[in-house]
């Protein structure tokens, strides 16, 4: 991962976590967050489009039209896309560390 | 749809206090996600709880959104001067009540409580002082087709 980026705050690395496999409307995204998250982190409207709004000024992701029209549907952009991959591959490596730091036997 | 709930009607009135822009961009869907969730709960004490959880929600995200807007706000001179004012206003008003609070705090606790509610009373002032004054500002912009439209 490259240095120069930042990692999302959790809210908004779920969102994403959330959209990566098709368009969701903000209902949508919540109930896939909770349980994404196995019920620890419930959303509420404030908080979830306020992470939204954040993530749409930041390009991550992208609203679509669908045949709802009372709904607005979000989906992950190229670029909320490759930012996703990079987190998940910092995750991975320092999932991979801590693992071998708390090993037994493992030296400092 | 059926006669909307008063906490709803409520609930989207207060939809006022958030700024213009937030508001148009995304009040709609913050109103049709709560009215989704409401929907999604039938048991009275959970519905109970959640509305708490809304309400709560609702007050911390109206004072971020205008915090956040606080930026686009300096750009205006005019505004730059009325937050100076608020703010100085504050402070004086502070200062100003600093002797007989603190004289209060060690009277009934001792130094350091009544310091820790002079340092709460400050913090919670300051909390609501901006968004309070947008929201009045707020009040007189209020877009009511959205959300009537919702509620129909």
């Amino acid at each position: 991962m490259k240095r120069t980026m930042k990692l999302l705050p959790q809210i908004s690395f779920s969102i994403l976590v959330a959209l990566s496999l098709k368009p969701r409307h903000g209902y949508e995204i919540m109930q896939q967050v909770e349980q994404d998250s196995e019920g620890r982190i419930k959303l509420v409207p404030g908080a979830l489009y306020s992470a939204i709004k954040n993530l749409l000024d930041a390009d991550l992701i992208e609203e679509v039209a669908q045949s709802d029209e009372r709904r607005r549907y979000y989906e992950l952009s190229d670029k909320g896309r490759r930012q996703l991959n990079a987190e998940l591959e910092y995750f991975e490596a320092t999932l991979s560390l801590a693992k071998q730091r708390l090993a037994p036997g493992a030296q400092a | 749809m059926n006669k909307p709930d008063k906490r709803i009607a409520l609930y989207t009135h207060l939809f006022s206090l958030y700024p213009k822009a937030y508001r148009e961009q995304f009040g709609d869907q913050i109103l049709q996600t709560t009215l989704d969730m409401l929907d999604g709960v039938t048991d009275r004490k959970e519905r109970q709880r959640l509305w708490v959880r809304l309400a709560l929600d609702m007050q911390m995200n109206i004072g971020r959104q205008h915090l956040k807007n606080a930026g686009e706000y300096m750009k205006n001179i005019n505004q730059r001067l009325l937050a100076s004012a608020l703010w100085g206003i504050i402070a004086a008003l502070a200062w100003l009540a600093f002797p007989h609070v603190r004289a209060i705090g060690t009277t009934w606790m001792n130094t350091a409580g009544g310091l820790r509610v002079i340092g709460l009373l400050l913090f919670v002032l300051a909390f609501i002082a901006i968004p309070s004054v947008m929201a009045v500002l707020a009040l007189f912009d209020r877009p009511k087709t959205i959300y009537q439209k919702l509620l129909n």
